[in-house]
């Protein structure tokens, strides 16, 4: 017997509206977040949204059913998401001068008292090169490698962009915790 | 500090799950435009490529068209009055002169000279006069190589032309009185256009109408198992209601007959007026009705409680009366793209056309409620049915049109139309056989190119 996703993806190979829908609504919310990841604005995570989407419907008759469905259509939002990344690089490619290593910030401890929006935001304050690098390197599991060829860039770019990109949001956190610290008192 | 960008790591990781997101209107908007798209995807490929055949063959087509009318136009002129002029000619006895002349002769003559036209200078009808005055060509009138002859009308001018030395009209011994007598017979009589509106409007295959269209709109309900509760609700409490539909059309026209499609957004309404009761279980007031009360009486050595009892009651289940009154309209609104086929004949200043075919509609908006199915108690929304509508609707068509030519461009037309739908707007999986038809009429411009 088929189960739910199987006749959803039977029905978008059959280009059948109410599947096609079905699937864009089960799967929003986790591309959406996806691509906010990868996007300057909501506006342009929907535009990339929806050109993600648009793969997904004409390519759908590729997916071969190995491996997870989901993980699938992330990667094809991921890609397009780094294509729109790619068109857009020369407006992102700059480095934040307080984004510049400390070694004072490394040598000091981090205090969990910070909540996960609190994460999300400084994440999304990064330049957009190192969001992009640790958003591929942490949460899609890409090698430093892998990133270089996607990017276009070395990998020690890659690596370096990484290490920025922990280092600020360490500078960033231990700001907020210090803040939190002295309302506190 | 290794430990610390590790742990910015894992609590990125988990703030990231459990985000929630909603999508915007602007979104929701976009992506119900997109998967439409995938709905028609090739028929839009195939419209593009048969506008771009289309295009493709209007300017062949026209080319080619420039070329006969120009010829038609001289075929009209020397068929109807110049062969009059030879007649005459025969029976002014000059051999010599129509012997050398046959209609494809002064046609091809004719065009010669009516390039050549263009760069004389000197008024042809001067060099006439000048020729049926002292009955010959002065020298300088014959550096044109050409003797004109022009048919004038008091509100247009129209000249035929034919090349001197062909006619070999020197030698001849045509008289200029003769000459005279030909061409001054026939500058009374001939008529004017002899370019007709119809040798140009047989030139311009193609025409653009735009329309607007009030209609009565009707839905016709069947239900699967003949469920006559919600059936004879339906159709006691709805009625026709007036609609609209705007769009254009484009004719293809290949003589009298003509192929037609275009788009236009079409909606279709019906009244609703529900007025029914139905009634619901009150769990609140429903009760047990208490039967028989059986009492057993045991006396066993060690059975501390010796007696029980047994009661037998009956439910009875209080239910209240319900109205239902709900009145409205329902719509549904579709993308149409008609291929009709059609014939068309004019009458003086009339065209007048019948065309049959189909339209596929693809669904672009519907509101409104309907009795929950099966057992009417509620309303839905129509929204909670979503999932069994029909995206794309077929539609049969029946056209019929007067058009008003006011220029020979430009037109009115009036289309009186019946549509219907050849399936229901929900799909297999819903019991419920819903259909339109529609009665409308058309009001709108159109221009012939």
């Amino acid at each position: 017997m088929q189960s739910d996703n199987e006749k959803i993806i039977s029905g978008c190979i059959r280009n059948e509206y109410n599947s096609q829908k079905i699937l864009y609504k089960k799967y929003y919310n986790v591309l959406m977040g996806l691509c906010l990841r990868y996007c300057q604005s909501k506006a342009e995570a929907e535009d990339v949204l929806l050109t993600g989407f648009y793969r997904i419907f004409r390519n759908i008759k590729k997916y071969d059913g190995t491996g997870s469905f989901e993980n699938w259509i992330k990667r094809i939002v991921v890609n397009t998401a780094i294509d729109n990344f790619r068109k857009n690089s020369k407006y992102y490619y700059h480095d934040n001068i307080d984004d510049f290593i400390d070694k004072e910030i490394l040598s000091e401890t981090m205090h969990d008292n910070f909540s996960s929006n609190d994460i999300l935001e400084k994440v999304n304050e990064l330049s957009e090169g190192s969001r992009v690098v640790f958003n591929l390197f942490t949460i899609e599991g890409y090698s430093h490698k892998e990133i270089a060829e996607i990017l276009d860039v070395s990998e020690s770019t890659s690596k370096t962009q990484l290490r920025r990109a922990k280092i600020s949001l360490k500078k960033k956190l231990l700001e907020i915790g210090t803040i939190k610290t002295n309302e506190k008192r | 500090m290794k430990d610390d960008l590790q742990h910015i790591e894992e609590l990125y990781r988990d703030a990231i799950i459990g985000q929630e997101f909603e999508p915007t209107v602007s979104f929701k908007t976009r992506i119900s435009f997109l998967l439409m798209y995938l709905q028609i995807r090739k028929i839009f490929i195939l419209l593009l490529i048969l506008i771009g055949i289309t295009i493709g063959v209007y300017f062949g087509y026209s080319s080619i068209i420039n070329g006969e009318l120009h010829q038609t136009n001289h075929e009209a002129i020397i068929s109807n009055e110049v062969s009059e002029n030879i007649a005459i000619v025969e029976d002014e006895s000059n051999p010599s002169f129509t012997e050398d002349l046959s209609v494809s002769d002064i046609i091809e003559m004719e065009t010669d000279a009516y390039t050549v036209d263009e760069k004389v200078t000197k008024e042809p009808a001067q060099i006439l006069d000048a020729y049926l005055q002292t009955g010959e060509v002065s020298s300088s009138d014959k550096k044109y190589d050409i003797n004109t002859i022009s048919v004038m009308n008091s509100k247009e001018a129209y000249y035929i032309s034919v090349n001197s030395s062909d006619l070999n009209l020197y030698e001849s011994n045509i008289s200029p009185v003769d000459i005279d007598g030909i061409f001054s017979k026939n500058m009374d009589e001939i008529e004017p256009p002899i370019i007709s509106e119809n040798t140009l409007k047989k030139a311009r295959i193609f025409s653009l109408s735009l329309y607007g269209s009030p209609s009565i709109t009707m839905a016709g309900v069947k239900v699967e198992n003949g469920d006559n509760k919600y059936l004879n609700i339906r159709k006691d409490g709805e009625s026709p209601a007036l609609s609209w539909a705007v769009g254009g059309d484009i004719q293809i026209h290949l003589k009298n007959w003509f192929i037609q499609t275009g788009i236009n957004y079409s909606v279709y309404r019906n009244n609703k007026n529900y007025n029914y009761n139905y009634q619901l279980l009150d769990s609140a007031n429903s009760y047990f009705n208490y039967d028989t009360v059986w009492v057993w009486i045991y006396d066993p050595p060690n059975l501390e409680y010796p007696v029980m009892v047994g009661i037998d009651t009956t439910w009875v289940p209080v239910y209240k009366d319900i109205n239902v009154y709900n009145r409205g309209t329902n719509q549904w609104s579709y993308l149409e793209i008609p291929i009709l086929v059609g014939y068309q004949f004019n009458y003086r200043k009339f065209d007048f056309e019948i065309a049959t075919g189909i339209s596929i509609g693809f669904l672009m908006n519907y509101s409104g409620s309907l009795p929950h199915f099966p057992d009417v108690e509620g309303m839905d929304n129509i929204d909670k049915l979503d999932n069994n509508i029909n995206r794309t609707m077929y539609n049969y068509l029946l056209q019929l049109g007067m058009i008003y030519n006011f220029s020979k461009k430009w037109s009115i037309l009036t289309q009186p139309y019946f549509k219907q739908n050849l399936q229901s707007v929900f799909d297999n999986k819903y019991p419920v056989n819903q259909r339109f038809s529609a009665v409308g009429l058309n009001v709108g411009l159109r221009v012939r190119f």
